[in-house]
């Protein structure tokens, strides 16, 4: 489970990045934050992942707080970033690998590493390339892969669908659909509308620090997403 | 640190052409500095065993071997030639001065304009860049890949992190110095080196083990610095900074502050000074003695302009030395004043340069490295006090029992000198020779131990401060 209690930020030049966040992910639920840039979205997964520390309020992943015990809370969390270079002269499954090893998964055999390449769709022959071979769009695949291969009940995804092919972001859905149907609560931060709004349980909206709101999967079916996040971004008040 | 850290660190290191670079340089300078420093000492070694057959054969030939005195070169010069090439190779006395003579060179007007390349200087210069070269992208490097985030994503406490890389970077930073080094001590036994001369192992260990604590505080001063910054660029400008100031900046700025700050004559000046001295009190000794070589003569009936040193009159000589006596000792005395005096401000100044050079690993480096190579400070220290030991000897056997004077009237003018009658002089054979001993590597470690605590102080602080950075570190 991810949780926010009125989670806020501001940074030592009093810019107020995050203005105090609620929100709860449940296992089996994918949440995507909708928002311009700057609007707290990454800041959101920042402090998730204790990389910053909150000004006020608190995080939680799998009930841990994150400030408290850090080292704690990131075994119970997988995290791909935007753009994720990895290492240019390791080849995909020795990254992969390494990463692994990091996340506490130390008894992975060769076939591990293979079947999740496959499963995030990285051909066969890539597999035993060295990374500065590959586009950035496989690049982007091998960090969902490592992602992935934590086996963690939580995920934070920050803009994972950036650079990648038509093809290859609806490959990428399916892999999250089938990890929400595995039981894992998944935070995403995007600028994708439409793929959120295929994939996402619940959307909220970030703009300028705050929540300015939220929608279950259901609620969505009777409203436009396009509309509503248009709306929200000319003028910062819902409109139906 | 865990093995998967460590393994990442070595294999990231091993496919990148840094570590290339590094192998090739270290196989490539390290035996080939060693082979061709042995080939110096070679020569060295042989001018100085001929100055010894020289000293020999002056002694059986009734010559004055004790008055000449040859500095032998060390062993371990194959490693940092230190100051071979700068202090005097070897001396000359007579009654007033120790003449120092030329220091060894390298023996090719080439190596004198662009410097010579010994063990000491590829560590001191090459590796010391290269680690900066390793490590200026640890942190601030993988924040641009994007990896820092990735693995700080996971349980991983930073400080593990920190050591994994300091840990990884040392190994392979380690291995071809070691190898080469290796290499190097082979091509020096094959050709004929006293490798298993007692010690000489020892040495070259301690060397090497010196070597990679001075490698390590390179690497940690680059990680410090990549964990200052969040740019490899950025970084990498601000090592090259840091390397010419520590390597090749402070090391030759110190002695010029200390020239200014403690401003010493040039010996020249020393040297004229003394002269002077001797001059005035050889004239005031001359014209208290005028009247009694007058008298002399005026009793031998010796025609006008000729003086004689009766050395058949006792009471001649009795009364020379009584009037002479209080004049020598003060030549004596103030010449050892001056000697004395010139000495400890140039001392001093040393030490003021030594100790504002110490802001410089690469100072220090030279410091324990040319030490125990018995080309340091040190030795150069033993080698003034062994001379000095030598002239009192002397002075004692020889010069002490010899007269010098100087006589002047008008224009005219009338030097004495010889031994003094009734005084018994040691035969040439029985002459004492000059030796020098190296000190005992015990010794030397004694006397090097405040720096290498010094380095390994620098070492500890900059991982204390790399480790600090890190954990404050913005990953974003």
């Amino acid at each position: 489970m991810i949780e926010a209690r009125n989670l806020s930020k501001r940074y030592e030049d009093g810019v107020l990045a995050l203005d105090a966040l609620n929100l709860k992910v449940n296992p089996g639920e994918i949440y995507c934050l909708l928002g311009a840039n700057g609007a707290g979205k990454t800041t959101t997964i920042n402090l998730f992942l204790n990389f910053i520390e909150p000004t006020s309020g608190q995080a939680f992943l799998n009930d841990v707080d994150v400030v408290r015990d850090p080292l704690e809370a990131k075994k119970y969390v997988a995290y791909l970033s935007e753009n994720v270079m990895l290492y240019g002269n390791f080849t995909a499954r020795q990254n992969l690998d390494f990463f692994a090893k990091l996340g506490g998964k130390r008894k992975l055999k060769k076939d591990d590493y293979y079947r999740v390449m496959r499963e995030v769709g990285l051909p066969q022959r890539s597999f035993e390339q060295r990374l500065k071979e590959f586009s950035k769009g496989m690049r982007q695949k091998l960090g969902i892969a490592i992602a992935m291969i934590k086996d963690a009940p939580a995920l934070l995804l920050d803009e994972p669908t950036a650079g990648l092919d038509p093809k290859a972001g609806a490959e990428f859905l399916e892999t999250l659909i089938d990890l929400k149907r595995q039981g894992k609560a998944i935070l995403i931060s995007t600028h994708d509308i439409f793929r959120a709004k295929e994939v996402a349980d619940r959307v909220g909206i970030m703009k300028e620090g705050r929540k300015v709101m939220e929608r279950t999967r259901e609620e969505l079916e009777h409203e436009n997403l396009e509309r509503l996040y248009l709306n929200y971004m000319r003028s910062g008040t819902e409109k139906q | 640190m865990s093995a998967s850290l460590l393994k990442k660190e070595i294999l990231d290191y091993l496919v990148s052409i840094r570590f290339f670079v590094l192998t090739a340089l270290c196989v490539l300078l390290i035996p080939l500095s060693l082979y061709v420093n042995f080939e110096t000492l070679r020569r060295w070694n042989a001018d100085y065993n001929e100055q010894l057959m020289i000293e020999s054969a002056l002694g059986r030939s009734g010559g004055r071997p004790g008055y000449h005195g040859v500095r032998p070169p060390s062993l371990l010069s194959v490693f940092a030639n230190g100051i071979e090439t700068s202090l005097p190779k070897d001396f000359s006395l007579d009654s007033n001065q120790v003449a120092f003579g030329t220091p060894r060179s390298y023996g090719d007007p080439i190596y004198e304009i662009f410097g010579r390349i010994d063990f000491l200087f590829v560590i001191q210069s090459v590796l010391s860049l290269i680690a900066l070269l390793f490590a200026f992208d640890s942190v601030s490097g993988e924040k641009e890949l994007g990896t820092l985030k990735l693995a700080l994503a996971n349980s991983l406490p930073r400080y593990r992190m920190l050591m994994g890389k300091f840990v990884g970077g040392m190994i392979v930073l380690g291995a071809p110095l070691v190898l080469s080094f290796a290499i190097g001590l082979s091509v020096l036994a094959v050709t004929g080196y006293a490798l298993f001369q007692t010690g000489v192992v020892g040495d070259a260990f301690l060397i090497l083990g010196l070597s990679l604590i001075y490698v390590a505080v390179f690497f940690l001063l680059g990680l410090l610095i990549s964990t200052l910054t969040h740019q490899s660029k950025t970084a990498l400008i601000l090592l090259m900074f840091v390397w010419v100031v520590l390597v090749l900046g402070v090391p030759r700025l110190s002695i010029m502050t200390a020239k200014l700050i403690r401003p010493v004559d040039d010996e020249s000046v020393v040297v004229l000074r003394k002269r002077l001295l001797t001059d005035n009190i050889q004239t005031e000794k001359g014209n208290a003695l005028k009247s009694l070589y007058f008298e002399k003569a005026r009793q031998k009936g010796l025609s006008k302009g000729m003086l004689t040193f009766d050395s058949g009159d006792p009471e001649f000589v009795r009364r020379r030395n009584e009037i002479a006596a209080p004049f020598e000792a003060r030549l004596r005395t103030e010449l050892a004043r001056v000697d004395e005096d010139y000495q400890r401000k140039k001392q001093q100044q040393l030490n003021l340069a030594h100790n504002i050079s110490r802001i410089s690993p690469a100072a220090i480096l030279s410091y324990i490295m040319t030490d125990l190579a018995d080309t340091g400070e040190f030795v150069k220290v033993r080698f003034y006090d062994a001379v000095r030991m030598h002239y009192a000897n002397m002075d004692r056997l020889v010069f002490s029992k010899s007269y010098r004077d100087l006589i002047s009237d008008g224009d005219s003018s009338w030097g004495f000198g010889g031994n003094l009658p009734g005084s018994e002089t040691p035969k040439s054979k029985d002459l004492p020779r000059f030796n020098l001993t190296f000190p005992r590597r015990a010794d030397t470690l004694a006397a090097s131990l405040p720096d290498l605590g010094l380095l390994l102080a620098y070492a500890a602080l900059l991982f204390a401060g790399a480790t600090a950075a890190f954990i404050k570190y913005d990953v974003r």
